[in-house]
């Protein structure tokens, strides 16, 4: 109790509430753009970051991951072009709303529902977190390798529309994890004498590369176009976009279904708030059955989706606390950063870093509260946002990328490493490739190894060690029976009626 | 695209795994290890590469993603734009942030046709500037400065 009163007050200082206020802001404009996504915002300031004092950076990722995915309904509901990907399902709804003059009620229904979502996810964490990681105390070497082959099966089979596409994504991060030094041994692999590359390839590089630069890349093919829609929010007629109490009523229940459901999906490693969101408006439109207008403006639409892809965010950071396993993309950003400020994800953080885990609990619940204050004061500021021209606002974000990649070791491999990283991505996003599983299992690989070989040492070389401890039986089992659940439902895709 | 790129992954998987693993030192630093575990820093290289040859072979013989809303890829601006990147990060330690960064940002806004040279000058120059005084003064993170001769 005494550190969590500690660390409340740290929070309330007027230099925390100030960054923190700053990064809700920049979180909320960086998720509005579209083709700017929130991993893009978080990414962008690691390098930042990581030359902070550990409070100011954690204030400042978690802040703008809260925000940034908020940010996303913005565009989703004025542009339908979704800011995040998190907010493609918001947009379907969000926008034929915008269309009836009925914008600020969208945006309004937006904000409450991701505000829900988020608290939600949050009351969550703070309950079963500690009691995940208390568990995950328990494991050892085994225990930990069966986790960590379970997550690269589901983030590999479940991420993006081809288990294939996913799990070779995910085998191409542990070929590149491999890069450095060996874990057990400190042998050195594949860095030919260039002592840069001891301790891997640069985790900063990386990660803008695979996230910014491509996106940029992506908009230099297509010659950065603009937005050619204007949007004007002073022409909504105030009465009819009033949330009526039959208007609460009716987005009550779709957003207590949406947060289960983005909290559900937020425990699972590499699934992602995308999936989540569509996963909640499929439900919802399910639960209206013929009352439903879905497709046409209903609100319910909206409120599920927004509220689930906001409850996702809080609740991936339940893995990636409890067990260092990072639940998405963003939380697999910051989870690296974590381990760059010398803070060690996994269950003995909860022992060693208990002022770490409040941090994290009380700025996401701040930051929530300053993205509602700041959503319904400063909607206007983020439609003009939405008119600055891409090509003036890509370069200067891949100028940001070169800068904040160099800045960390003053290496010049590091900006090569984040531009080869760029163009991988850049080909990974025309080939329909997910991304995330190789950054989630680049990060777990270490780990994974580490375990692996410990096992074996333990049972001097005999593989039995895995099928005879019951955690690693049902993880490798569960990964088969993932693998086959999913081949065959995209087969059934696939093979016509 | 699709072919042609898990073609060349394949190929560079067999690079990895019949040349790079093998050139790996797997006994520098204790060949007792890999003999009491079986496990070698060669093992999870040789997981990975064969996971990736297979993979990418299987994408090769797979259907292309058809996607109705893909933009064709104009190379001739995404080869300039990368060319412009990449004379910015060889120039950035060499001349320093400020001045590599005005030239990239001036010469790719106005080679991309932006539509009013003076703003695109004005961003050019006053986002370096910003930037560069953010890094260095709010966050002391030092950019590469323009030598002294």
């Amino acid at each position: 109790m005494d550190t969590f009163l500690q660390v409340l007050a740290a929070q309330m200082q007027p230099s925390v509430l100030l960054t923190m206020a700053l990064c809700v802001v920049v979180g909320m404009i960086i998720g509005a753009i579209p083709g700017l996504t929130v991993s893009i915002a978080v990414a962008l300031a690691v390098p930042i970051a990581i030359f902070m004092p550990r409070e100011y950076a954690f204030v400042m990722l978690a802040s703008l991951y809260a925000a940034g995915v908020y940010g996303g309904s913005v565009s989703a509901i004025l542009l339908k072009a979704p800011g995040t990907p998190a907010s493609a399902a918001t947009a379907i709804d969000g926008y034929a709303m915008s269309q009836q003059g009925l914008s600020r009620k969208a945006l309004n229904i937006s904000l409450l529902a991701s505000t829900f979502g988020s608290m939600f996810s949050i009351v969550l964490l703070v309950t079963f977190a500690p009691l995940l990681a208390n568990f995950a105390l328990k494991f050892g070497p085994v225990e930990m390798a069966g986790l960590l082959l379970f997550t690269y099966t589901i983030v590999g089979a479940v991420s993006g529309d081809s288990m294939v596409k996913g799990l070779f994504s995910a085998a191409l991060g542990i070929a590149l994890a491999t890069v450095g030094s060996d874990p057990m041994l400190g042998v050195p692999r594949f860095t030919y004498g260039n002592t840069s590359l001891l301790d891997g390839l640069t985790y900063i590089p990386l990660l803008v590369g695979l996230f910014a630069i491509a996106e940029v890349l992506k908009h230099a093919s297509e010659r950065f176009p603009s937005w050619s829609k204007k949007v004007s929010l002073s022409t909504a007629d105030k009465d009819r976009n009033r949330l009526t109490r039959q208007d609460y009523r009716t987005i009550a229940m779709p957003m207590v279904r949406g947060s289960l459901i983005g909290s559900f999906v937020g425990l699972m490693p590499g699934i992602g708030s995308t999936i989540s969101a569509f996963l909640a408006y499929a439900d919802a439109k399910r639960a209206a059955g013929a009352s439903g207008r879905f497709g046409e403006g209903d609100i319910r639409a909206v409120a599920a989706a927004e509220s689930s892809n906001n409850a996702t965010g809080g609740a991936t950071f339940i893995p990636t606390l409890a067990l260092g396993i990072p639940g998405d993309a963003v939380t697999a950003i910051i989870l690296g950063a974590m381990v760059m400020l010398g803070v060690q994800p996994g269950p003995l953080l909860f022992v060693t870093n208990p002022d770490v885990v409040y941090t994290i609990y009380i700025v996401l619940f701040m930051s929530t509260v300053m993205m509602v204050i700041i959503g319904l004061v400063a909607t206007r500021a983020l439609v003009w946002v939405l008119a600055i021209p891409n090509l003036y606002l890509m370069p200067v974000v891949a100028l940001t990328c070169v800068a904040g990649s160099f800045v960390v070791r003053n290496n010049v491999l590091d900006i090569v490493v984040m531009l080869a990283a760029g163009i991988l991505a850049f080909i990974f996003g025309r080939l329909r490739i997910p991304v995330a599983p190789l950054l989630i299992s680049f990060i777990v690989t270490p780990p994974f190894e580490e375990a692996v070989r410990q096992s074996l040492a333990y049972s001097r070389g005999s593989m039995m060690v895995f099928l005879t401890n019951w955690f690693s039986v049902a993880a490798i089992v569960v990964s088969i029976a993932v693998v086959v659940l999913v081949a065959l439902s995209q087969r059934r895709r696939t093979v016509p009626a | 695209m699709n072919r042609v790129f898990s073609g060349s992954v394949a190929l560079l998987a067999l690079f990895f795994l019949f040349v790079m693993i093998p050139g790996l030192d797997t006994e520098a630093f204790g060949g007792a290890h890999v003999q009491a575990t079986g496990l070698g820093p060669a093992a999870v290289p040789y997981f990975a590469g064969t996971a990736v040859l297979i993979l990418s072979v299987v994408m090769f013989f797979q259907a292309p993603p058809v996607r109705e809303e893909d933009v064709p890829i104009a190379w001739k601006p995404l080869g300039l734009f990368v060319a412009l990147l990449v004379a910015f990060m060889l120039a950035m330690p060499r001349v320093g942030f400020l001045v590599s960064a005005i030239v990239f940002l001036a010469a790719t806004f106005l080679l991309f046709g932006a539509r009013s040279r003076i703003v695109a000058l004005l961003v050019a120059v006053a986002v370096p500037v910003v930037l560069d005084l953010l890094l260095r003064d709010v966050f002391l993170i030092p950019l590469p400065t323009f030598p002294d001769f």
